[in-house]
Protein backbone atom coordinates (compact mmCIF):
# COMPACT_ATOMS: atom_id res chain seq x y z
CA UNK A 1 0.00 0.00 0.00
CA UNK A 2 1.17 3.46 -0.86
CA UNK A 3 -1.15 5.17 1.70
CA UNK A 4 -1.59 7.83 -0.83
CA UNK A 5 -5.22 8.24 -0.25
CA UNK A 6 -5.00 8.42 3.49
CA UNK A 7 -2.28 11.32 2.63
CA UNK A 8 -4.00 13.52 -0.13
CA UNK A 9 -6.40 15.90 1.72
CA UNK A 10 -7.73 15.89 5.70
CA UNK A 11 -8.59 12.76 7.64
CA UNK A 12 -12.06 11.61 7.57
CA UNK A 13 -14.39 13.84 9.31
CA UNK A 14 -16.56 12.71 12.14
CA UNK A 15 -19.93 11.42 11.28
CA UNK A 16 -21.43 14.25 12.59
CA UNK A 17 -19.25 16.74 11.39
CA UNK A 18 -19.95 15.15 7.77
CA UNK A 19 -23.76 15.57 8.22
CA UNK A 20 -23.45 19.33 9.11
CA UNK A 21 -21.50 19.77 6.16
CA UNK A 22 -24.47 17.88 4.10
CA UNK A 23 -27.11 20.51 5.57
CA UNK A 24 -24.54 23.55 5.20
CA UNK A 25 -23.97 22.61 1.64
CA UNK A 26 -27.07 22.38 0.36
CA UNK A 27 -28.61 24.73 2.26
CA UNK A 28 -25.84 27.18 0.50
CA UNK A 29 -27.11 25.82 -2.72
CA UNK A 30 -30.58 26.64 -2.46
CA UNK A 31 -31.14 30.52 -3.44
CA UNK A 32 -28.56 29.25 -6.74
CA UNK A 33 -31.02 26.80 -6.96
CA UNK A 34 -34.01 29.06 -7.35
CA UNK A 35 -32.29 31.28 -10.20
CA UNK A 36 -30.60 27.92 -11.73
CA UNK A 37 -34.31 26.61 -11.76
CA UNK A 38 -35.55 29.65 -13.64
CA UNK A 39 -32.94 29.25 -16.04
CA UNK A 40 -33.20 26.42 -16.53
CA UNK A 41 -36.81 26.55 -17.79
CA UNK A 42 -35.20 29.14 -20.37
CA UNK A 43 -33.05 26.67 -21.41
CA UNK A 44 -35.66 24.25 -22.15
CA UNK A 45 -38.50 26.92 -23.92
CA UNK A 46 -35.08 28.05 -25.83
CA UNK A 47 -34.34 24.14 -26.89
CA UNK A 48 -37.87 23.18 -27.89
CA UNK A 49 -37.76 26.07 -30.16
CA UNK A 50 -34.81 24.27 -31.50
CA UNK A 51 -36.02 21.36 -32.59
CA UNK A 52 -35.06 19.29 -29.36
CA UNK A 53 -37.53 16.99 -27.72
CA UNK A 54 -38.16 17.02 -23.67
CA UNK A 55 -36.00 13.91 -23.97
CA UNK A 56 -33.12 15.16 -25.65
CA UNK A 57 -33.23 18.66 -23.87
CA UNK A 58 -33.40 17.07 -20.49
CA UNK A 59 -30.70 14.75 -21.13
CA UNK A 60 -28.72 17.52 -22.21
CA UNK A 61 -28.99 18.78 -18.76
CA UNK A 62 -28.96 16.03 -16.47
CA UNK A 63 -25.23 14.91 -18.54
CA UNK A 64 -23.71 18.40 -19.29
CA UNK A 65 -25.02 20.27 -16.51
CA UNK A 66 -22.89 23.45 -17.82
CA UNK A 67 -25.83 26.26 -18.44
CA UNK A 68 -23.42 28.63 -20.78
CA UNK A 69 -22.41 25.43 -22.74
CA UNK A 70 -25.54 24.37 -23.43
CA UNK A 71 -26.79 27.31 -24.49
CA UNK A 72 -24.31 28.22 -26.87
CA UNK A 73 -24.44 24.60 -28.44
CA UNK A 74 -28.22 24.93 -28.51
CA UNK A 75 -28.47 28.83 -30.48
CA UNK A 76 -26.14 27.47 -32.77
CA UNK A 77 -29.03 25.04 -33.69
CA UNK A 78 -31.30 27.15 -33.27
CA UNK A 79 -29.18 29.95 -35.76
CA UNK A 80 -29.04 27.15 -38.38
CA UNK A 81 -25.73 25.62 -37.72
CA UNK A 82 -24.58 22.08 -38.15
CA UNK A 83 -23.99 19.62 -35.00
CA UNK A 84 -20.09 19.82 -35.02
CA UNK A 85 -20.16 23.85 -34.54
CA UNK A 86 -22.68 23.81 -31.76
CA UNK A 87 -20.26 20.75 -29.90
CA UNK A 88 -17.53 22.92 -30.61
CA UNK A 89 -19.14 26.31 -29.06
CA UNK A 90 -20.49 24.33 -26.28
CA UNK A 91 -16.69 22.24 -25.78
CA UNK A 92 -15.16 25.82 -25.98
CA UNK A 93 -17.37 27.03 -22.80
CA UNK A 94 -16.36 24.19 -20.61
CA UNK A 95 -12.81 24.57 -20.85
CA UNK A 96 -12.92 26.68 -17.81
CA UNK A 97 -13.73 23.48 -15.39
CA UNK A 98 -10.41 22.18 -16.47
CA UNK A 99 -8.60 24.44 -13.83
CA UNK A 100 -11.78 24.12 -11.78
CA UNK A 101 -11.37 20.42 -11.82
CA UNK A 102 -7.94 19.94 -11.14
CA UNK A 103 -8.29 22.63 -8.34
CA UNK A 104 -10.58 21.00 -6.47
CA UNK A 105 -8.71 17.23 -7.09
CA UNK A 106 -7.26 16.76 -3.23
CA UNK A 107 -10.73 17.19 -2.00
CA UNK A 108 -12.03 14.47 -3.72
CA UNK A 109 -11.35 10.67 -2.66
CA UNK A 110 -11.38 7.09 -4.06
CA UNK A 111 -10.32 5.97 -7.61
CA UNK A 112 -9.68 8.08 -10.85
CA UNK A 113 -13.17 6.57 -12.61
CA UNK A 114 -14.91 7.80 -8.79
CA UNK A 115 -12.86 11.33 -8.76
CA UNK A 116 -14.26 11.46 -12.60
CA UNK A 117 -17.96 11.03 -11.78
CA UNK A 118 -17.98 13.05 -8.73
CA UNK A 119 -16.25 15.84 -10.70
CA UNK A 120 -19.19 16.27 -12.82
CA UNK A 121 -20.52 17.99 -10.10
CA UNK A 122 -18.61 21.01 -10.53
CA UNK A 123 -20.36 24.31 -11.53
CA UNK A 124 -19.47 27.91 -10.39
CA UNK A 125 -21.99 27.42 -7.57
CA UNK A 126 -21.18 24.19 -6.48
CA UNK A 127 -17.25 25.21 -6.29
CA UNK A 128 -17.63 28.02 -4.67
CA UNK A 129 -19.96 26.86 -2.13
CA UNK A 130 -17.31 24.41 -1.31
CA UNK A 131 -14.04 26.39 -1.71
CA UNK A 132 -12.81 27.61 1.65
CA UNK A 133 -10.53 30.87 2.17
CA UNK A 134 -7.68 29.20 2.19
CA UNK A 135 -7.71 27.33 -0.96
CA UNK A 136 -9.05 23.84 -0.30
CA UNK A 137 -12.42 22.34 -0.62
CA UNK A 138 -14.91 20.43 0.86
CA UNK A 139 -15.69 17.67 -0.89
CA UNK A 140 -19.20 16.97 1.49
CA UNK A 141 -20.35 20.77 0.32
CA UNK A 142 -19.42 20.09 -3.41
CA UNK A 143 -21.77 16.84 -3.42
CA UNK A 144 -24.42 18.11 -1.46
CA UNK A 145 -24.95 21.75 -2.90
CA UNK A 146 -24.55 19.68 -6.56
CA UNK A 147 -26.92 17.83 -6.43
CA UNK A 148 -29.27 20.36 -4.70
CA UNK A 149 -28.25 22.46 -8.18
CA UNK A 150 -28.61 19.66 -10.42
CA UNK A 151 -31.97 18.77 -9.48
CA UNK A 152 -33.07 22.41 -9.86
CA UNK A 153 -30.83 22.58 -13.39
CA UNK A 154 -32.55 19.29 -14.90
CA UNK A 155 -36.31 19.73 -13.47
CA UNK A 156 -36.28 23.68 -14.95
CA UNK A 157 -35.31 22.32 -18.30
CA UNK A 158 -38.35 19.76 -18.31
CA UNK A 159 -40.62 22.43 -17.26
CA UNK A 160 -39.22 24.53 -19.58
CA UNK A 161 -38.94 21.41 -22.69
CA UNK A 162 -43.07 20.80 -21.72
CA UNK A 163 -44.41 23.82 -20.39
CA UNK A 164 -46.30 27.14 -21.34
CA UNK A 165 -43.13 29.05 -20.66
CA UNK A 166 -41.91 32.03 -22.11
CA UNK A 167 -37.85 33.10 -21.91
CA UNK A 168 -39.45 36.60 -20.82
CA UNK A 169 -40.44 35.45 -17.46
CA UNK A 170 -36.84 35.71 -16.28
CA UNK A 171 -36.96 39.42 -16.86
CA UNK A 172 -40.54 40.13 -15.45
CA UNK A 173 -39.67 38.81 -11.99
CA UNK A 174 -36.00 40.19 -12.21
CA UNK A 175 -34.58 37.14 -11.82
CA UNK A 176 -31.17 37.86 -13.87
CA UNK A 177 -30.18 40.39 -11.50
CA UNK A 178 -30.08 37.84 -8.79
CA UNK A 179 -27.05 35.58 -10.02
CA UNK A 180 -24.74 38.90 -10.20
CA UNK A 181 -25.40 39.03 -6.68
CA UNK A 182 -25.14 35.62 -5.76
CA UNK A 183 -21.52 35.52 -7.03
CA UNK A 184 -20.72 38.75 -5.25
CA UNK A 185 -22.52 36.72 -2.05
CA UNK A 186 -19.64 34.04 -2.72
CA UNK A 187 -16.90 36.09 -3.43
CA UNK A 188 -17.08 38.51 -0.20
CA UNK A 189 -15.35 35.58 1.85
CA UNK A 190 -12.68 35.22 -0.52
CA UNK A 191 -11.80 38.92 0.06
CA UNK A 192 -9.95 38.57 3.02
CA UNK A 193 -6.16 39.73 2.57
CA UNK A 194 -4.99 43.25 0.32
CA UNK A 195 -3.58 40.40 -2.13
CA UNK A 196 -7.00 38.85 -2.93
CA UNK A 197 -8.61 41.50 -3.18
CA UNK A 198 -6.44 43.29 -5.86
CA UNK A 199 -6.46 40.63 -8.17
CA UNK A 200 -10.78 40.09 -8.03
CA UNK A 201 -10.59 43.90 -8.70
CA UNK A 202 -8.38 43.24 -11.76
CA UNK A 203 -10.45 40.87 -12.71
CA UNK A 204 -13.13 42.61 -12.77
CA UNK A 205 -12.42 45.59 -14.40
CA UNK A 206 -10.47 43.28 -16.57
CA UNK A 207 -14.46 41.41 -17.60
CA UNK A 208 -15.85 45.07 -17.83
CA UNK A 209 -13.54 45.87 -20.56
CA UNK A 210 -14.16 42.61 -22.24
CA UNK A 211 -17.20 42.65 -21.95
CA UNK A 212 -17.21 46.34 -23.47
CA UNK A 213 -15.80 44.69 -26.54
CA UNK A 214 -17.67 41.86 -26.96
CA UNK A 215 -15.71 39.22 -25.77
CA UNK A 216 -16.81 38.18 -22.33
CA UNK A 217 -15.56 34.91 -22.70
CA UNK A 218 -12.39 35.03 -23.09
CA UNK A 219 -12.48 36.97 -19.01
CA UNK A 220 -12.07 33.61 -17.74
CA UNK A 221 -8.82 32.80 -18.94
CA UNK A 222 -7.76 36.63 -17.99
CA UNK A 223 -8.82 35.71 -14.61
CA UNK A 224 -6.19 32.39 -14.15
CA UNK A 225 -3.90 34.68 -15.90
CA UNK A 226 -4.39 37.17 -12.64
CA UNK A 227 -4.56 34.13 -10.38
CA UNK A 228 -0.89 32.97 -12.09
CA UNK A 229 0.87 36.20 -11.97
CA UNK A 230 -0.78 37.08 -8.28
CA UNK A 231 0.63 33.54 -6.91
CA UNK A 232 4.07 34.12 -8.50
CA UNK A 233 4.13 37.72 -7.05
CA UNK A 234 3.34 36.24 -3.75
CA UNK A 235 6.17 34.21 -3.55
CA UNK B 1 -37.40 15.33 -37.47
CA UNK B 2 -33.48 15.92 -37.37
CA UNK B 3 -31.29 13.86 -35.65
CA UNK B 4 -29.02 16.65 -35.02
CA UNK B 5 -30.22 17.31 -31.31
CA UNK B 6 -29.11 13.76 -30.53
CA UNK B 7 -25.80 14.43 -32.21
CA UNK B 8 -25.39 17.56 -30.16
CA UNK B 9 -25.99 16.24 -26.81
CA UNK B 10 -24.00 13.11 -27.13
CA UNK B 11 -20.99 14.88 -28.57
CA UNK B 12 -21.37 17.75 -25.45
CA UNK B 13 -21.75 15.00 -23.30
CA UNK B 14 -18.89 13.41 -24.05
CA UNK B 15 -16.28 16.26 -24.22
CA UNK B 16 -17.70 17.67 -20.80
CA UNK B 17 -17.21 14.52 -19.08
CA UNK B 18 -13.24 14.81 -19.99
CA UNK B 19 -12.75 17.66 -19.34
CA UNK B 20 -14.58 17.55 -15.81
CA UNK B 21 -12.66 14.66 -15.27
CA UNK B 22 -9.54 15.64 -16.61
CA UNK B 23 -7.85 16.22 -13.55
CA UNK B 24 -8.74 12.56 -12.22
CA UNK B 25 -8.04 11.35 -15.46
CA UNK B 26 -4.89 12.72 -16.32
CA UNK B 27 -3.40 13.26 -13.04
CA UNK B 28 -4.17 9.97 -11.59
CA UNK B 29 -2.72 9.63 -8.19
CA UNK B 30 -0.20 11.92 -8.36
CA UNK B 31 0.25 15.01 -5.85
CA UNK B 32 -0.64 18.47 -6.96
CA UNK B 33 2.45 20.93 -7.47
CA UNK B 34 3.22 22.61 -3.87
CA UNK B 35 2.38 26.18 -5.19
CA UNK B 36 -1.39 25.25 -6.63
CA UNK B 37 -3.02 25.55 -3.48
CA UNK B 38 -2.52 29.48 -3.73
CA UNK B 39 -2.97 29.32 -6.99
CA UNK B 40 -6.05 28.43 -6.27
CA UNK B 41 -6.82 31.05 -3.05
CA UNK B 42 -6.25 34.10 -6.20
CA UNK B 43 -8.33 32.15 -8.70
CA UNK B 44 -11.10 31.73 -7.06
CA UNK B 45 -11.86 35.72 -6.46
CA UNK B 46 -10.66 36.41 -9.39
CA UNK B 47 -13.08 34.12 -10.83
CA UNK B 48 -15.94 35.06 -8.92
CA UNK B 49 -15.33 38.53 -9.64
CA UNK B 50 -15.19 37.84 -13.53
CA UNK B 51 -18.97 35.97 -13.03
CA UNK B 52 -19.57 39.33 -11.34
CA UNK B 53 -19.20 41.48 -14.09
CA UNK B 54 -20.50 39.27 -16.88
CA UNK B 55 -23.53 38.63 -14.92
CA UNK B 56 -24.35 42.08 -14.33
CA UNK B 57 -23.27 44.35 -17.38
CA UNK B 58 -23.47 41.21 -20.27
CA UNK B 59 -26.18 39.76 -22.12
CA UNK B 60 -26.47 36.55 -24.55
CA UNK B 61 -28.17 38.58 -27.30
CA UNK B 62 -26.52 41.49 -27.38
CA UNK B 63 -22.87 42.93 -27.63
CA UNK B 64 -20.81 45.04 -25.33
CA UNK B 65 -22.16 46.12 -22.37
CA UNK B 66 -25.61 46.61 -21.40
CA UNK B 67 -26.36 48.62 -18.85
CA UNK B 68 -30.29 48.13 -17.74
CA UNK B 69 -32.29 47.41 -14.31
CA UNK B 70 -29.98 44.47 -13.13
CA UNK B 71 -27.90 47.60 -11.77
CA UNK B 72 -30.30 48.74 -9.28
CA UNK B 73 -31.46 45.48 -8.29
CA UNK B 74 -27.65 44.64 -7.45
CA UNK B 75 -27.30 48.08 -5.83
CA UNK B 76 -29.91 47.73 -3.54
CA UNK B 77 -28.73 44.35 -2.88
CA UNK B 78 -25.49 45.29 -1.81
CA UNK B 79 -27.18 48.08 0.47
CA UNK B 80 -29.09 44.91 2.13
CA UNK B 81 -25.91 43.35 2.41
CA UNK B 82 -24.18 46.01 3.88
CA UNK B 83 -27.81 46.15 6.48
CA UNK B 84 -26.57 42.29 7.38
CA UNK B 85 -29.77 41.31 5.58
CA UNK B 86 -30.13 37.21 5.42
CA UNK B 87 -29.22 36.20 2.09
CA UNK B 88 -32.87 35.24 1.11
CA UNK B 89 -33.74 38.62 1.63
CA UNK B 90 -31.12 40.30 -0.50
CA UNK B 91 -31.99 38.02 -3.32
CA UNK B 92 -35.58 39.01 -2.84
CA UNK B 93 -34.60 43.02 -2.60
CA UNK B 94 -32.05 41.98 -5.85
CA UNK B 95 -35.41 40.37 -8.03
CA UNK B 96 -37.62 42.86 -6.68
CA UNK B 97 -36.05 45.92 -7.52
CA UNK B 98 -34.55 44.77 -10.88
CA UNK B 99 -38.73 43.93 -11.78
CA UNK B 100 -39.65 47.46 -10.07
CA UNK B 101 -37.75 49.61 -12.39
CA UNK B 102 -37.79 47.58 -15.10
CA UNK B 103 -42.04 47.57 -15.12
CA UNK B 104 -41.26 51.62 -14.39
CA UNK B 105 -39.13 52.08 -17.62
Amino acid sequence: MTGSGAERGRPPAPAEARRAAWVAGARAAVPFTVAIFAFGISFGVLARGAGFDALAATSMSGLVFVGSSQFAAVSVIANGGGWAAAAVAGTLLNLRYLVMGFAILPALRGGRARRAVESQLVIEESWAIASDADGRFDRVRLLSSGVVLWLGWVLGTLLGAIGPFKAVDILTYGLDAVSPVLFFLLLAPHLGTPRKRTAALTAAACALVLTAVAVPDTAIAVACLIAVVWTWRAR
Amino acid sequence: MSSDPWIVVGALVVTTFLIKGAGSLVLGDRELPVWFPRFVEYLTPALLAVLVVTQLVGSAGAHGMTFDARIAGFAGALVAWRLKAPVPLVILVAAAVTAGVRALG
